[in-house]
């Protein structure tokens, strides 16, 4: 799977975002390709969500390139190809989790395989027995696995997760390790960020540690020649 | 994906949602009634300059009741970040935009067919013009007010002084729509007046302005 034949499936090419004068990353290049999962730490406002968010195509780079699928602009067919769970739960608080899905499976064109599509995230990720409950009653962990499902209805290729395993039982995070699993070895793509990186021992591929939006080291947890993480990024200069 | 299915989602959802909270009609027709209720104290029409003054208290009505649902209307889309996960979707920009229109102008019309009953008992008044006429009126009233309200309602959903802004950004672009209709209301309860030309205006304005939203829909999107 981690070969360099397989397809590349993101590229951060020296991508710079600033909020103002703040930097949420400098100078970040990576590749992923398919069938890998990297996962993403650092401590608290190191860029790791911002990361995510330029990856899917919510924030524009204030320098340098990202690109999916080998393309630089989110067109309808990369946009279905890429899952995202956030931060926030992405879900609507008066509605309940079933119709929370069944809208979006419509926004992502799922038609006649909606039904189905939405039965099969809910079994996945656990959360069959409170899908008629409104979002606003759930746990905090119940949205998680609601908000999981979500990313996961239209069947992307490429996964970024921002703390899949925070506010998870012990029993729902072996769930998403397994899931994890079985997603990279269909080949899917996974960015995952976490203050937990014990719990992707075995999983992920590799490291990337970030530290005020630098990549400040990198790590292969297993053989993957396919991981290209760049060289330490040099520090932003005052004249940027 | 059919354009129209987004569309059809989207009013479905905000719908449904609203049937379960009843936030926004609650705080719309609060707000239209209290202005009602206040001018029909005030003065009771008689002549005709009378009927013109309460054509234009009822769509003072409608634009509080209006402010206060444009207002609501994104914040549904705030909470949770949902408006992130739309733009995350295929779904076209100005479809959702469309959808979220539609919904919006469905409930002032809502409103608005709870305030006019009102509004004639309390004003004592009836139409002397053709009704089915004046109810185009209405559509096209309530529609230029609802394009370019959710418009901007998008435009400064994640801006704090949001409350302040719409208003600022709506009331002045919306108008030459308001003086519009409100001749052509004078007009319907009078019987008298260029009814015609201000239902053409209010076609050209809708026709414009909805066209540019939706449009430009994608690029505010973007910046949200």
């Amino acid at each position: 799977m981690n070969g360099t034949s397989e397809p590349r499936v993101l590229a951060f090419e020296r991508v710079c975002k600033l909020f103002g004068e703040t930097v949420a990353l400098w100078q970040v290049s990576f590749t992923l390709h398919r069938g890998e999962l990297m996962a993403i730490t650092g401590g608290n406002g190191s860029g790791k969500s911002t990361l995510l968010r330029v990856a899917a195509f919510l924030l524009k780079p204030s320098s340098g390139t990202v690109s999916a699928f080998e393309q630089v602009r989110p067109t309808p067919t990369v946009r279905r190809r890429i899952g995202l769970l956030g931060h926030a739960s992405f879900l609507y608080e008066d509605l309940s989790v079933e119709e929370n899905l069944k809208f979006y499976a419509a926004l992502y064109a799922l038609g006649r395989e909606a039904e189905e599509r939405v039965a099969r995230v809910l079994g996945d990720v656990g959360a069959e027995e409170f899908r008629h409950r409104p979002v606003r009653a759930l746990s905090h962990g119940m949205r998680k696995k609601a908000s999981l499902a979500r990313a996961l209805l239209a069947d992307p290729d490429l996964l970024l997760l921002d703390e899949p395993f925070s506010g998870l039982d012990r029993e729902s995070i072996e769930r998403v390790r397994a899931l994890m699993r079985q997603w990279r070895e269909c080949g899917k793509a996974l960015l995952v960020t976490t203050h937990q990186a014990e719990l992707l021992e075995g999983i992920a591929d590799g490291e990337i540690v970030l530290d005020r939006g630098r990549v400040a080291a990198w790590r292969r947890w297993t053989h993957s020649p396919s991981t290209e993480i760049a060289r330490l990024a040099p520090s932003p200069t005052a004249d940027g | 994906m059919s354009y129209w299915t987004v569309t059809k989602h989207i009013v479905v959802k905000d719908l449904r949602s609203e049937a379960r909270t009843r936030e926004m009609t609650n705080a719309m027709l609060f707000f239209a009634l209290l202005v009602l209720v206040l001018f029909s104290f005030s003065f009771q029409p008689a002549t005709d300059e009378e009927r013109r003054l309460a054509s234009g208290v009822l769509w003072i009505a409608f634009l509080f009741a209006g402010v206060s649902m444009l207002d609501r209307s994104f914040w549904r889309e705030r909470m949770n970040e949902c408006l992130e996960a739309l733009r995350l979707t295929p779904a076209s920009a100005s479809a959702l935009f469309l959808g979220k229109c539609l919904a919006n102008a469905l409930f002032l019309l809502l409103a608005e067919a709870v305030l006019v009953p009102l509004f004639l008992v309390f004003f004592d008044l009836s139409f002397r013009g053709d009704v089915g006429v004046w109810l185009l009126v209405l559509v096209l009233g309530t529609w230029a007010l609802v394009v370019n309200g959710t418009f901007f309602a998008a435009m400064t959903t994640n801006l704090r002084s949001r409350e302040l802004l719409l208003p600022l950004l709506l009331l002045p672009i919306s108008v030459p729509a308001l003086i519009a209709v409100v001749e052509a209301t004078a007009a319907s309860l009078s019987g008298e007046g260029a009814l015609r030309v201000w239902i053409q205006v209010l076609i050209a304005f809708d026709l414009i302005y909805t066209t540019l939203a939706l449009l430009l829909f994608e690029t505010v999107l973007e910046g949200t």
